[in-house]
């Protein structure tokens, strides 16, 4: 997949979660930004994003992404 | 020290609140649960502290718990407990990673901060140009406003059960503060009183943030344990208080990671 279709796919899923069929969100999008993105909604994120793009996010992974970027970074070389 | 102690501390206070009842522990072998019906505080398992050792399956053994009902989703371990088999195990049987915190103490010995200091009786203090006074909570209408404070910034304004802070109070196991900025409560702490003290919910208002009103409170939670005659003050913060707490003299210990069970 390419950047493009993953920041597609993610953002349907961020869409779903969050519960706001309008929300836009790029890589610099951190969860400060989206109402309802807590620690529980980011579980729900990270349970779907590895249902999703069959990828598994490591401790590491959860703890240290800062944006929807570092998400998709991280998909991308699941991926590979 | 035990560079379990922050661990031992946050143990401690929920068995003692689950001896108040009406959220009994759960337990088995291995694990203990302090569980509710919603998903918010407290709701916790744990590795038992008696437990040197976690088997193989353990966790597998605990989704089963969870699954047959009455244990808590969430699972809080320390980071001795984290080997990359265990990570494999946990995430074989359905745990996913949530959040990590750093366990903290701040011992007396570290410093000299608090010498000739009053002891921590209620007082107003000045900082900067606003006046601001740390009361303790001392009636349903201070818990109320001390309440609004926590849920809204640390619980995503879900409504904690009121008669565990009640009867904690009755039951003089642990201290509220509350910080009044312009005679609005602004900043709360919890502040245990086990075998060592510690600081939860720990939460300033963002309407109040940058005020001081944060190190103010932890100045008074130290000076309020050390008056008590305890010698350390345990905590643990998340990934954005570190440098906070680090520049107020606690020292960082190890991490604990909190689980959640997709199992249903």
């Amino acid at each position: 997949m390419t950047s493009e279709q993953i920041l597609d796919e993610v953002t349907a899923i961020c869409r779903q979660t969050f519960g706001d069929p309008q929300l836009v969100v790029g890589p610099e999008t951190k969860a400060k930004d989206v109402e309802n993105w807590d620690s529980m909604t980011n579980l729900i994120l990270i349970d779907e994003l590895e249902k999703k793009f069959g990828v598994t996010f490591s401790l590491d992974d959860i703890m240290n992404a800062a944006n929807i970027g570092d998400l998709c970074k991280i998909i991308s070389k699941g991926q590979q | 020290m035990r560079t379990d102690i922050v661990e031992h501390n946050l143990y401690e206070l929920y068995g003692m609140i689950a001896q108040m009842g009406p959220y009994p522990m759960k337990e088995s072998l291995l694990f203990r649960s302090f569980s509710q019906p919603a998903m918010i505080w407290p709701d916790m398992s744990f590795v038992a502290e008696e437990v040197n050792e976690l088997s193989p399956g353990a966790f597998g053994e605990l989704a089963q718990l969870i699954r047959e009902g009455g244990w808590s989703r969430t699972l809080v371990l320390g980071q001795r407990w984290l080997s990359n088999e265990v990570q494999a195990d946990l995430r074989a049987n359905g745990f996913l990673p949530v959040t990590q915190w750093t366990n903290m103490v701040f011992s007396l010995e570290d410093g000299e901060l608090f010498e000739g200091r009053p002891p921590g009786a209620d007082r107003s203090m000045e900082v900067r140009e606003s006046p601001i006074e740390i009361r303790e909570v001392k009636d349903r209408v201070q818990l109320s406003d001390w309440l609004r404070v926590v849920e809204k910034v640390l619980f995503n304004n879900k409504a904690l059960p009121e008669d565990i802070f009640l009867k904690g109070l009755e039951s003089n196991i642990f201290r509220l503060l509350s910080v009044y900025y312009g005679g609005k409560t602004a900043a709360t702490a919890l502040i245990f009183l086990g075998d060592v003290p510690g600081a939860y919910m720990v939460a300033t208002d963002p309407e109040y943030r940058r005020k001081g009103l944060a190190s103010a409170l932890m100045d008074h939670a130290r000076a309020m344990v050390f008056a008590k005659g305890y010698k350390e003050l345990a905590l643990h913060s998340t990934k954005e208080g570190l440098e906070f707490y680090l520049s107020l003299g606690f020292k960082a210990q190890d991490k604990m990671t909190l689980y959640y069970s997709r199992n249903k």
